[in-house]
């Protein structure tokens, strides 16, 4: 069941991206989008498929590591690709019975399964080269400005850190509570969806006590190791800006530029 | 400053009126072994919550090294008493162990000097510096335990209170926790440990203090154990050495609390009889 879990999970490495500032990785995430979801012709996936080449390949991480992240888009990919094909108006290329695959219907998806995909895959690399610290250090650094009107990035900040911990704490937790009430002959599997839906009552109230129990004792040993939100913290590792950061940023910007032209001029 | 801790005529009533702690008086010397003992709901939890500035006195006083706990001293309390909690899934909420470990001197306002020193300092005396890039989830329970007195080791704590820290450890993590502990004695720390294990306590502490119902039921050395009675009352029983004696001789008075006694009284026994 853990193993199924790739949310969160980092691979350390020492290439160039993990190496880049996270405040970075999480801007640059921001024109890749734009670009990726502006380009609507060939030339303009080719470039974007290109771009995200190179980045994974910068990652040093293995292809194949990386690829197992997008198992759970696939599902999608394969539900949308007919839709697409079959049901797009336009000119016909083939005859499949009653239905026609028409010229735009077939780049209409392979353009949607690449954007979709290459959406995923790009975030899945935010997280599989930057560690939680970090992603909640650059994350607490960017909504700093927003302080001052009252969001309370620190605390967002803690939270989000915390919360990733505790998943696999959690998921452990509900299996071993859903064996314990397994052996006294609850059914979890069978059944309705509104039976099944009462059958989850002995799994969720203790998983939801041990939570709040948790919150509560985890708060308290916080507390009592002088923790006092984030006014008095400093930070062990001051993030900084380097030049491969600029050069990052310049890079993606422009990819949004080009892409941005391409559409203009198309 | 030979006192550790004094508590004096302290009372404390949660919110919906329930007496935790009625009239709590007793002095903790400086570098004791301290054992709290007591039926579950007897407010072992919540007198040790009051060392650390947690709760703070409703009534009477708590005094650590001197110094009074109240909300302006807070904080300088909580650097002074250090708490391990039980359940080191708890405490232990960082990604990995390093960042756990330097949470409390992170917090403390140390420089990052000061704050590498001691997580180093504290990690090889735990014994765990091959796991500083460690997830939790990666961790054995023991390992975790670890981690959650290194975690409060760094804070360099003049006292430290362990909440049950025997529960749920396997013989060997045991055992490597009776070092640990023996160490931070012998640095002139004073322990403070919540516990219902008897034989544990009768062998390892210089002072019993017995709650019951929220007051003090008893006070002193581990002799108190031995007492069938008291320890009955109390919602405790007596050490195996002293049951054993009990039983074997007949008698319910003078017998052995710890093990060296049960072994020194026994060999004892053994060179009487063969004389004969």
């Amino acid at each position: 069941m853990l193993n199924d879990i790739t949310i969160g999970q980092y691979v350390p490495g020492n290439s160039v991206i993990h190496r880049l500032d996270p405040r970075t990785k999480l801007i640059a995430i921001i024109p890749y989008v734009i670009a990726l979801f502006s380009v609507n012709d060939w030339q303009g996936f080719l470039l974007m498929s290109a771009v995200t080449l190179m980045v994974v390949l910068l990652t040093k991480l293995p292809v194949a590591y990386v690829l197992r992240g997008l198992k759970p888009i696939i599902i999608v990919v394969v539900i949308t690709v007919p839709l697409h094909l079959f049901l797009t108006p336009g000119e016909t290329l083939v005859m499949a019975g009653p239905l026609a695959v028409t010229r735009e219907g077939v780049s209409k998806a392979v353009f949607i399964s690449l954007r979709l995909i290459y959406l995923v895959l790009i975030t899945s690399l935010l997280t599989l080269t930057t560690s939680p610290i970090r992603l909640t250090d650059g994350l607490e650094n960017l909504l700093k400005p927003a302080g001052k009107i009252g969001v309370p990035a620190h605390e967002l900040a803690m939270m989000m850190t915390i919360a990733l911990r505790f998943i696999p704490t959690f998921l452990d937790e509900m299996e071993k509570i859903m064996k314990a009430q397994k052996a006294r002959g609850a059914d979890f599997e069978s059944g309705s969806l509104i039976q099944r839906s009462k059958n989850l009552v002995p799994l969720l109230v203790p998983l939801f006590i041990s939570a709040f129990r948790r919150a509560d004792d985890l708060a308290m040993a916080m507390e009592a190791r002088c923790y006092r939100g984030g006014a008095y913290r400093t930070k062990m590792v001051q993030l900084k800006l380097q030049a491969r950061d600029g050069i990052a940023l310049a890079a993606m910007f422009s990819v949004m530029l080009v892409s941005l032209a391409f559409r203009w001029w198309s | 400053m030979d006192t550790a801790i004094k508590v004096s005529n302290l009372s404390y009533h949660y919110q919906d009126g329930t007496e935790a702690l009625r009239d709590i008086f007793f002095t903790v010397p400086r570098g004791k072994r301290v054992v709290l003992m007591g039926h579950n709901g007897a407010g072992k939890s919540t007198l040790l919550l009051h060392f650390n500035g947690i709760f703070l006195p409703q009534q009477g006083t708590v005094e650590v090294l001197g110094i009074p706990v109240s909300e302006e001293n807070e904080n300088r309390v909580r650097q002074l008493v250090g708490i391990v909690f039980q359940d080191p899934d708890d405490q232990v909420f960082s990604s990995n162990v390093w960042d756990d470990v330097a949470f409390g001197p992170i917090n403390m306002g140390l420089s990052k000097e000061e704050v590498k020193n001691r997580v180093a300092e504290a990690l090889q005396i735990l014994g765990i510096d091959s796991l500083r890039n460690h997830a939790p989830y990666q961790l054995s329970y023991g390992q975790k335990k670890r981690v959650a007195i290194a975690g409060v080791l760094a804070m360099a704590p003049e006292i430290i209170i362990f909440d049950e820290p025997m529960a749920f450890l396997d013989p060997r993590g045991q055992e490597s926790l009776l070092n640990i502990l023996h160490n931070f004695h012998r640095q002139g720390k004073t322990l403070i440990v919540a516990t219902h294990d008897v034989d544990f306590a009768a062998n390892w502490a210089d002072q019993v203090v017995i709650l019951k119902e929220g007051t003090v039921f008893a006070d002193g050395g581990v002799e108190l154990l031995a007492d069938a009675e008291l320890v009955a009352e109390a919602g405790l029983r007596q050490p195996v050495i002293t049951r054993l004696f009990a039983e074997v001789l007949g008698k319910e008075t003078d017998l052995p609390v710890t093990f060296d006694q049960g072994k020194e009284l026994l060999k004892a026994l053994i060179d009487k009889h063969k004389s004969f």
